[in-house]
């Protein structure tokens, strides 16, 4: 559970319906029980069709799609028994929404955005820069880099991320931690985490593009 | 942005990064979760359909050819729900029907050939079955039928005997599947020939091409 939403869901003012419904039922939808997850997904569809509209301004019908790409997402990490542990808080959510929405930005922004006339991109001008700081994000608490960063630690397959998230994340396992949590030899926890670490690297620079 | 980026330094990124994720995900002001859009509850069905649809689009990557099991059509259809993790309610959203229907169709109280060819065509394009499967299933529901009456005498019998409404479905489902196991494939008869023609024009019409090559 991420730290900073503990709060916002022990504070009944800041907490909104899919809050509660994941505080009072997370273990019912970690069991992959189809009734919870199916009241889950119908809470979720307005609060991703709102966030992607108000976060990336996207048309209604665009918004939607998302939406229920973000619903089959979790619903796949939900039958994932390797991504259990840590899924399925507010904050996992809204960052797959926040991947899904940049996706699609990447996927869409040649054909829906000509570059302009008379535009010269600089020397050493990002391709990703101006199009992270289009986006209505909180850019005090992150700069580009992270972003970017963020964005190849998402680009990576699940297993990678659990094992990056919990070594580097907040909780900041040992390998030692890590190998119990994840029912691993040492040997196995310290590996996983290498090639975890490179699969990241490697995202991280294929990003930088030519 | 440095294109030399030692691993270490990396790492140091990533930290920091996971670290202010949570950042990004709270949208601006404290209550903005609330920021829900109105969405009608068919809106919300639209949306749960395409999701349906993914998830069967996931697990079936390649049309359903050969089925091994010996289960009538709608048995079939409630395994390959179960599996998906789904409720009856998913699939009729996916269907815009109700979830009596899909519950009728997978005890075999409605048939498949009892189905118009829309509602087929729909059921089968959602779970991605080749028509070859198609008639396999619906020939063993044939021959399962005959039983059927027989079956819902135990199953009155039972409910008499005030047992659970789950029990009598799970002794219903055992009998339809002993009746499968044993029975097997019936012969094609006039109106299952006629509902599998109108089938495969309608999947012709839809341009699924997948589920008929």
């Amino acid at each position: 559970m991420w730290k900073g939403w503990e709060g916002k869901l022990a504070d009944p003012d800041k907490t909104d319906a899919l809050s509660k419904f994941l505080a009072d039922h997370e273990a019912s939808l970690l069991s992959g029980e189809g009734a919870a997850f199916h009241n889950f997904a119908l809470l979720l569809y307005p609060v991703m069709e709102g966030y992607f509209i108000r976060k990336f301004k996207f048309e209604v019908d665009v918004a939607r799609s998302l939406a229920t790409d973000v619903v089959f997402k979790i619903w796949r990490i939900i039958g994932d028994p390797k991504r259990r542990p840590d899924s399925l808080t507010p904050g996992y959510i809204y960052t797959t929404a926040y991947t899904i929405g940049i996706d699609y930005t990447r996927l869409k922004q040649p054909q829906e955005q000509p570059i302009p006339e008379g535009f010269e991109p600089a020397s050493e001008q990002n391709p990703e820069s101006s199009l992270l700081s289009s986006f209505d994000v909180n850019e005090e608490a992150l700069n580009p880099k992270q972003l970017r960063c963020l964005h190849a630690f998402h680009s990576i397959k699940e297993r990678y991320q659990v094992i990056l998230r919990m070594r580097y994340g907040e909780e900041e396992k040992s390998i030692e931690e890590i190998a119990i949590a994840l029912n691993l030899k040492e040997s196995s926890a310290r590996l996983l985490l290498w090639r975890a670490q490179k699969a990241a690297k490697k995202k991280w620079d294929e990003d930088k593009g030519p | 942005m440095n294109d030399q980026m030692s691993d270490e330094d990396f790492i140091e990124l990533l930290k920091s990064s996971l670290r202010s994720e949570k950042d990004l995900q709270v949208p601006e002001g404290a209550d903005s979760l609330s920021t829900v859009v109105e969405c009608s509850p068919e809106e919300i069905e639209s949306m749960h359909a395409g999701f349906v649809k993914k998830v069967f689009g996931e697990l079936h990557r390649e049309p359903i050819r050969h089925i091994e099991e010996k289960r009538p059509f709608g048995r079939w259809l409630e395994t390959a729900r179960e599996r998906a993790r789904l409720i009856r309610e998913d699939i009729a959203m996916a269907l815009s029907k109700d979830a009596s229907f899909v519950q009728r169709l997978e005890e075999g109280e409605t048939p498949p050939w009892e189905l118009s060819f829309v509602d087929a065509a729909d059921i089968v394009c959602l779970f991605r079955i080749h028509i070859e499967a198609v008639r396999y299933l619906v020939l063993i529901s044939l021959a399962v039928s005959d039983a059927r009456q027989q079956v819902e005498k135990i199953a009155a019998r039972a409910e008499g005997e005030l047992q659970s409404k789950e029990r009598t479905e799970n002794l219903k489902k055992a009998l339809d599947l002993a009746h499968a196991h044993r029975a097997g494939q019936a012969k094609p008869n006039e109106e299952i020939n006629k509902w599998l023609k109108e089938l495969r024009e309608e999947l012709q019409r839809r341009q699924a091409t997948d589920l008929l090559e």
